[in-house]
């Protein structure tokens, strides 16, 4: 193999895009020319650190909700997404909304049709969408939106994203310490995500206000190999879910049941 | 995933929230990193989510997260021909500057990393296509086969686009560090 043949493959190389046998020729040549060697270093170095350093833009939080409540918007008389109002600045908003408003119109019709969300039929539906959740928050990267294991930081955060209140414990003393709050969402929902630590474990406690209004006794279901309770009080919903052991998981939600 | 109950709702609202959904932040980075502001990202994304949702019953591929993303990078797309016709046709310029966001005080910028802002900045200045096939390849960790069919070239321009974003990027690195050195 040539320079400006290996020159190239350097970069397929470098990706794993080569059938083994350019590879292998390929890596021959690395053996024998040292500027073209050098080349596949450098590229490789550039590689590295792109993939470790560059930024991954998070979505801010409040915008996040918006969209997801937008694709939510559940009434027909209001065929502009909530997020288009809430824009502060008019330029956008005419840009916007003449782009917008057929669309957002034909997400309207599609959403009227959607059911009561937590009503009893989805109840399947929900379990999985709160593992989801919970799956979601440990793949993305995306633990916490404040960390902190100050209850008094994690439950002002909430107040204006949300519009009800989260009362929040730390249970460091009992071995579950706080380590941060996160605005998710179930089922197109906004929802308090209430973040614990046991060991290495990470325990979601989602909380959100209870349609129905009824009391609900602990129950538990198991799905994907992770563990979950749910239960309804004082006009709240929680659903504690990990993949700790079930007598650790069991121990929370007693102490979660019993806040104040 | 079951909750096609009573006949109320129509299948394709579970799909998408269990598919489409748990891309969204690779969506929105994508759109971030096309458009270099917070604001116009968030439109975009906000209009390609729309979207998303409204076409997803002609979704039939198996690949929900670069359906999303191709879905994001037309709509950054035609943002741009809309409003910022002029970046489309940028050639690829050294002394292309981002301005640093305004919080980003001398104290902040020596907490970061140097070597994450000089990557970051270089990466903002190249030309939309080397800069998309980029952010595609090494932070969304797609094959060249998925780049190439997200943004409709064949597999050969994705390649030598890859090759010339890195070539151009090594050169663009060494610089600003040297430049950083000797202030």
């Amino acid at each position: 193999m040539m320079c400006n043949e290996s020159q190239q493959l350097i970069d397929p190389y470098l990706d794993n895009e080569l059938d083994l046998r350019s590879a292998l020729e390929v890596e021959e040549h690395f053996s024998r020319c040292a500027a073209c060697a050098a080349e596949e270093r450098s590229s490789r170095e550039l590689q590295e650190s792109a993939r470790a350093l560059l930024t991954r833009y998070p979505m801010r939080p409040e915008f996040k909700a918006r969209l997801l409540s937008s694709l939510n918007a559940k009434e027909t008389e209001a065929p502009v997404p909530p997020a288009i109002l809430a824009r502060p600045r008019a330029r956008r908003f005419t840009r916007w909304a003449a782009a917008a408003l057929p669309a957002a119109a034909a997400v309207a019709l599609i959403v009227v049709a959607a059911p009561r969300i937590w009503s009893r039929q989805s109840e399947s539906s929900l379990e999985d969408a709160v593992i989801v959740a919970h799956v979601r928050s440990l793949l993305a990267n995306h633990l916490t939106d404040v960390a902190s294991s100050d209850q008094h930081t994690v439950k002002p955060w909430f107040q204006g994203k949300l519009d009800y209140s989260v009362s929040v414990t730390d249970w460091a003393g009992e071995g579950f310490p706080l380590v941060g709050g996160r605005l998710d969402y179930v089922e197109n929902t906004s929802v308090a995500a209430l973040v614990y630590k046991r060991g290495q474990h990470v325990i979601n406690l989602f909380v959100w206000p209870n349609k129905g209004g009824k009391d609900e006794p602990v129950q538990r279901f198991a799905r994907r190999g992770y563990c979950a309770y749910r239960w309804s009080t004082e006009g709240m919903n929680y659903w504690a879910v990990s993949d700790v052991n079930d007598t650790e998981l069991k121990t929370f939600v007693e102490l979660a049941r019993q806040k104040p | 995933m079951n909750r096609n109950h009573g006949g109320a709702l129509p299948e394709p609202v579970s799909s998408f929230e269990h598919l489409v959904l748990p891309h969204l932040e690779a969506g929105y980075n994508l759109a971030r990193w096309l458009l270099r502001d917070d604001h116009d990202a968030e439109d975009v994304m906000q209009d390609a989510v729309v979207r998303a949702f409204r076409f997803f019953e002609g979704f039939r591929g198996d690949n929900p997260r670069a359906w999303l993303l191709s879905v994001v990078r037309n709509r950054a797309y035609t943002f741009l021909q809309q409003n910022r016709a002029r970046e489309l046709a940028t050639e690829f310029d050294e002394e292309l500057h981002v301005e640093p966001a305004e919080d980003e005080t001398p104290e902040v910028l020596l907490l970061r990393s140097a070597r994450q802002r000089v990557l970051n900045e270089a990466l903002e200045a190249l030309p939309i296509e080397f800069r998309e096939v980029f952010v595609l390849r090494e932070i969304e960790g797609l094959s060249y086969r998925e780049i190439a069919d997200l943004a409709q070239v064949p597999i050969g321009t994705v390649m030598s686009r890859l090759s010339r974003a890195r070539r151009q990027l090594k050169v663009a690195v060494a610089k600003r560090e040297l430049n950083g050195s000797a202030s």
